[in-house]
């Protein structure tokens, strides 16, 4: 196995290297790698990227800065030992640039969204049981939340990241991002219990 | 019309649950991976148009600029400074494309009015009898100059 293709073990997914006996070559284009890594994890750091825009279009937007950035770095490619947290920690860092810049737009204007984030007829029935005014209620509470307690609760809601992977992407360690995520929640509990929630 | 409704603690953890599945379980618009791939190609296909001018070195640039912009400043100045130069009474001498070698002879006269002393003394009062230089009586003093006479000339009824 080439000196490459080792590397490559190391750092990517074993489903993106080439599958059956096809003889290792010593280089892998950058753009199948790419191609590789969009269809992987684009749909993760997409959800990532929605927890902090609440908007489709500029999750999307986000995401696609990232892959240019990747394809700017593809030369560090090699050197990365875990590919997800490297894209998540980048796509963090995209979204909270563009919520600094983009602070006086209004969140969730665009009705598509809701209409995106709706329960789908495969899961289970009790999602259906909080209302859209439910949601943007709590997604409300949540940005008052302090920063550091947010930023875990938002990564703890998508389900591709584990606990070490947050920690990771915040640069702080599990424990720390479990007492975290206790804290937003008790937070965000007695806020909904003080405040109330409507229907 | 909004109807509050009082819940339990376990119903408010149910509800912050379940807001927080919506958010996380999002999917994108169908079609993103491709626009992705789109974008990621005009991308590359832009970098490729760069003008090779921009693959030297910024270093190389930044020194360039500085030199230029430094050659426009001495230039600027020493041209501001030729243009503001006061003109000295006297024979003028050229100044502006002269190498420096040129003969005596090349001394050209102003063409401007020459101005007059600072000191208030007109050129040319000086004359020359038999050869010898005199100053006119009529020359004008400088103020504030005191000239003592002279011992030799008083006449003799004013020694007595």
């Amino acid at each position: 196995m080439g000196s490459f293709q080792g590397q490559l073990t190391g750092w990517m997914a074993p489903d993106l290297l080439p599958a059956d006996n096809v003889a290792p070559t010593t280089t892998l284009d950058s753009s199948e790698t790419i191609t590789a890594l969009v269809a992987e994890y684009s749909t993760t750091l997409y959800r990532v990227a929605y927890s902090v825009m609440r908007n489709a279009a500029e999750a999307e937007d986000a995401v696609q800065e990232v892959f240019l950035r990747v394809l700017k770095h593809r030369e560090e490619l090699p050197g990365i030992r875990d590919l997800r947290v490297w894209l998540v920690r980048i796509t963090w860092n995209v979204v909270l640039d563009k919520k600094r810049r983009s602070k006086t737009r209004p969140e969730n204007d665009d009705i598509a969204d809701f209409a995106r984030v709706l329960p789908a007829n495969d899961r289970r029935a009790d999602e259906t049981l909080i209302s859209s005014q439910e949601y943007t209620r709590i997604l409300q509470l949540i940005d008052r939340l302090p920063r550091k307690e947010r930023e875990a609760l938002l990564l703890s809601a998508v389900d591709e990241l584990s606990t070490v992977q947050i920690a990771a992407v915040l640069g702080t360690t599990e424990s720390s991002v479990r007492s975290r995520i206790f804290r937003a929640r008790r937070e965000l509990s007695e806020l909904l219990e003080k405040e109330g929630i409507s229907r | 019309m909004k109807e509050s409704i009082d819940f339990t603690h376990e119903q408010y953890d149910q509800r912050i649950d379940l807001a927080l599945q919506r958010l996380g379980s999002a999917d994108p618009v169908p079609g993103m991976e491709e626009r992705i791939h789109a974008r990621l190609a005009r991308q590359e296909a832009a970098s490729f148009r760069a003008p090779r001018t921009f693959s030297l070195p910024r270093f190389a640039f930044a020194t360039m600029a500085g030199a230029v912009a430094c050659a426009a400043i001495i230039t600027g100045s020493v041209s501001h400074s030729r243009r503001i130069l006061p003109t000295a009474p006297g024979i003028q001498l050229p100044t502006g494309s002269s190498s420096g070698l040129g003969a005596a002879s090349a001394a050209h006269v102003a063409t401007r009015p020459v101005a007059p002393a600072p000191n208030e003394r007109p050129r040319s009062m000086r004359k020359t009898v038999n050869g010898r230089a005199v100053i006119s009586p009529e020359a004008q003093r400088p103020a504030g100059v005191a000239v003592p006479k002279s011992p030799a000339q008083q006449s003799p009824a004013d020694e007595q």
